[in-house]
C-alpha cells in the first residue's frame, strides 16, 4: 500500500511529524501550524489507510500524572513505506521537521 | 488541583478552593470549548461518539494546562484555542461524510435490489411527471365528456356487402319508429382522403357526417361552429377540422376560420374545430355535411356507419340485442348486408383486446428470443427455500414490469415528440411507430432484467461483488474452469463454467455454510464505517 500511495503534502507533513515523534494532535499541529480543522481529518484518514495506528495511554498513567489519558499515533511500517516516498517526492520535507524540532529545544 | 478520575474526565476539573478565584476565567474558557465539542459531537455517528468527545476534550484541557504553565495564556492563545475546537466540526463531518465510507456505502447501495426497484421507479416517474401520456390519451382514455353508457355504433359486419351511406342513412331514419329504445341517430360515412393545405399534401381519413353526430358524442367546436341542418344544401363547401390537421395544417392559428384548403382537390371551406377526441370509427381529419356526395360513387371505398343514443331507462346490452335484431329487419336492410350494434365500451375493449394480443405476442417473441436466458433463471434460481424463491421471482417480475411500463410509455412519448416536432400534432401512423419501438424496447428490457437477475445473490438479491476467475482455459478438459461469483454476504457462489456446454461442468449455485463466516462475516473491522 505504502509503495504505490501518493501523500499530499500537508498528508506527508503529518506523517512526518509523527515519524519525528510528535504523536498527538495538538502537537502536530503546533508543529506544522496547520489548523485542527486539517490536523485531525488528516489522522483520520491515514489511519483509515493503515498509515498510521492509535492508541489511548493507560488510564494508569494518566492517573498518576493527575490528567486525563490521551490518544497516541504512530506509524505502521505501510506509513513508514509513503513516508520514505513522500520524502523523496517533497524534498524539503525532512528538513523542515527537524528545523522546527531544533527550534522547539 | 487535583484531576477527576472520571474516564470522560477532561469535562470535569475539580479546583481546591483557593485556585477558584485565579481559575475561573480558565473555567469559563473550558465550558465555551466543551460545549463546542458537544454540538460538534452530535454529528459523529454514535458508536464512535463518546470515544471521539474523549480525544478531543483531553487535547483542549492539554491544551488549557500547557499555556498555564508555560505562562503564554492571553486573550490571543485563548481564541486560538477556542478556534482550534471549532475544528472539530470538520472533523465530525468527516466521521459522518468520509469519502471512502461514502464510497463504500454508494458501492453496497448500487448493488442492492431496493437501488435497483428505486432506478426503475424514477426512470418511469421521469418520463410520466409532468407530460400527458399518449398511450393513454390514444388507446386507453374515453373521448371527453361523451355518454358512452346510452350510445351504440352501427356498422358494417365483417361478411357484410358493402351498403351505400345514402341506403343506410335512409334506413336510421326510420329506426326510432320502429323501436322505443333509440331516443336520436346519426349517420357518418369516412373515406381515404388527401388534404392539400398550407402545409402540402397530407393523407387522411374524412367523414360526411349528419348535422346532430357532434351533439350525441357530446363533443363541442374549440373554434367555430358544427353542421346545422341548413347546412347540407347551403354550405356544401364547408368543413369542420379535427384537432389533429388543425395542428399539422394550420400550426394552430386561432384565426383559421373562414380559410380554405383542398380536399380531394375540391376547395373546401372552415368553419370549426374540434377538439382533441376519438372518433368512434376511425380518426378523422375532416368532416364535411352528409349532404350530396360530391364525388363519384366507388362500392367499398367509403364507409358508413351510424351513432344511437338509446333512452335513458336502459340497460346497454338488452338494448343493444333489441336493436341488432331492428337494424337487420327485412325493411331496414338488403337481404346481403349485415349490420354490427357494438356500444363505444366494446370498441374500447377492442382496442384494449388488441393492445392485450400484441402485449401476450411480444412476451411470447422475448420468451423465444430469450429462452436460453429465462432456462437459466430457473436452474440456478433458489429452489431450497420457499421464502427465498418468491422473493426472488417476486423480484424478478416487479422489476421487468416496471421496465415494460417504461418501455411502453417511453416509445409512445419519443414517437409523439417527434411527430409533434414534424407535423405539430398525433399521426396515425405514430401508433404503429410506437407499438415497433414499444417492442424492441421490450425486448431490451427483459433481457437486461434477466441477465440482472443472474447476477444476483440467491438469497439477499444484491449483485456479486467479487469475480473469481478459476482453472486455465488451456486445461479446460481436465479440470474446472470459468468464473465464480461470490455474495459478499457469504450467502454463496455462482459457478459460471467457460463452456457453454459441457458434460463435466454446469452453471450451478454452491450455498456456503457458516465456516465462511470468519472470512466474509466482517468486512467492517479493519475499515471504518459510519
Amino acid at each position: 500500500m505504502g509503495d504505490t500511495l501518493k501523500l499530499s503534502y500537508t498528508t506527508a507533513l503529518v506523517l512526518q511529524t509523527i515519524s519525528s515523534g510528535y504523536n498527538y494532535g495538538f502537537d502536530i499541529m503546533e508543529v506544522t501550524g496547520l489548523p485542527s480543522g486539517t490536523v485531525y481529518p488528516t489522522l483520520r484518514r491515514l489511519e483509515q489507510q493503515e498509515l498510521i495506528k492509535s492508541s489511548w495511554e493507560t488510564q494508569h498513567t494518566a492517573f498518576a500524572d493527575q490528567r486525563p489519558a490521551r490518544k497516541y499515533y504512530r506509524l505502521t511500517r505501510d506509513g513508514k513505506g509513503a513516508l520514505t516516498n513522500a520524502v523523496h517526492r517533497y524534498a524539503l520535507l525532512d528538513r523542515l521537521i527537524s528545523a522546527e524540532k531544533s527550534n522547539r529545544r | 488541583m487535583r484531576y477527576s478520575t472520571d474516564s470522560l474526565a477532561p469535562r470535569r476539573v475539580i479546583v481546591d478552593k483557593e485556585d477558584v478565584l485565579s481559575t475561573r476565567p480558565l473555567n469559563k474558557l473550558l465550558w465555551w470549548c466543551y460545549l463546542v465539542l458537544r454540538l460538534a459531537s452530535w454529528l459523529v455517528p454514535q458508536r464512535r461518539r463518546l470515544e471521539w468527545r474523549r480525544e478531543w476534550e483531553a487535547e483542549v484541557w492539554h491544551w488549557r494546562h500547557f499555556l498555564v504553565e508555560s505562562g503564554r495564556l492571553s486573550v490571543s492563545t485563548e481564541q486560538d484555542l477556542l478556534r482550534h475546537c471549532w475544528g472539530a466540526f470538520a472533523d465530525a463531518l468527516w466521521h459522518r461524510f468520509n469519502r471512502v465510507a461514502v464510497a463504500r456505502f454508494v458501492n453496497e447501495f448500487l448493488r442492492t435490489p431496493r437501488f435497483c426497484l428505486l432506478a426503475c421507479l424514477t426512470l418511469l416517474a421521469g418520463l410520466l411527471i409532468g407530460r400527458p401520456v399518449t398511450v393513454f390519451q390514444d388507446v386507453f382514455a374515453p373521448p371527453p365528456n361523451i355518454d358512452s353508457d346510452h350510445l351504440l355504433t352501427v356498422s358494417l359486419g365483417e361478411k357484410s356487402s358493402w351498403l351505400q351511406p345514402e341506403v343506410l342513412h335512409d334506413s336510421a331514419v326510420r329506426w326510432p319508429a320502429q323501436t322505443q329504445l333509440i331516443d336520436s341517430d346519426a349517420t357518418y360515412a369516412w373515406r381515404p382522403s388527401v388534404v392539400r393545405g398550407p402545409e402540402g399534401e397530407e393523407n387522411i381519413a374524412s367523414a360526411r357526417v349528419t348535422s346532430g353526430l357532434f351533439g350525441l358524442l357530446g363533443v363541442r367546436p374549440i373554434l367555430g361552429r358544427d353542421f346545422q341542418e341548413s347546412d347540407s344544401p347551403q354550405c356544401e363547401d364547408c368543413v369542420v377540422l379535427s384537432n389533429m390537421l388543425w395542428g399539422s395544417q394550420f400550426r394552430r392559428d386561432e384565426h383559421v376560420i373562414g380559410r380554405s384548403f383542398l380536399l380531394n382537390s375540391r376547395r373546401v371551406k372552415i368553419i370549426g374545430v374540434l377538439p382533441q377526441f376519438r372518433f368512434p370509427a376511425h380518426e378523422i381529419g375532416v368532416y364535411s355535411p352528409f349532404g350530396q356526395n360530391p364525388h363519384p360513387l366507388l362500392p367499398m371505398y367509403e364507409w358508413p356507419g351510424v351513432l344511437l343514443r338509446v333512452s335513458g331507462g336502459s340497460n346497454l346490452e338488452t338494448a343493444k340485442r333489441q336493436v341488432e335484431v331492428v337494424v337487420n329487419g327485412v325493411d331496414s336492410a338488403p337481404a346481403s348486408t349485415t349490420l354490427d350494434v357494438l356500444s363505444l365500451k366494446d370498441i374500447e375493449n377492442q382496442s384494449l383486446e388488441s393492445w392485450a394480443g400484441l402485449i401476450i405476442l411480444a412476451v411470447l417473441l422475448l420468451l423465444a428470443l430469450n429462452w436460453r436466458q429465462f432456462a437459466r433463471l430457473r436452474t440456478t434460481g433458489p429452489h431450497a427455500s420457499l421464502h427465498d424463491c418468491l422473493h426472488w421471482y417476486l423480484f424478478f417480475a416487479t422489476k421487468t414490469t416496471l421496465l415494460l411500463i417504461t418501455a411502453l410509455v417511453a416509445s409512445f412519448e419519443l414517437v409523439q415528440a417527434v411527430v409533434s416536432r414534424t407535423n405539430g400534432s398525433t399521426h396515425p401512423l405514430a401508433s404503429g411507430a410506437a407499438i415497433w419501438l414499444f417492442l424492441i424496447g421490450a425486448g431490451m428490457a427483459v433481457t437486461w432484467s434477466v441477465r440482472d437477475q443472474l447476477r444476483r445473490c440467491r438469497t439477499c438479491l444484491r449483485s456479486f461483488g467479487v469475480q473469481v476467475e478459476i482453472g486455465g482455459a488451456a486445461r479446460g478438459l481436465l479440470e474446472l474452469t470459468g468464473v465464480e461469483l461470490v455474495c459478499d454476504e457469504g450467502h454463496g457462489t455462482l459457478h459460471v463454467p467457460l463452456m457453454d456446454s459441457s458434460c463435466v461442468d454446469f452453471e450451478r449455485w454452491i450455498y456456503l455454510d457458516d465456516s465462511w463466516h470468519a472470512l466474509l462475516g466482517n468486512q467492517e473491522a479493519g475499515i471504518s464505517v459510519s
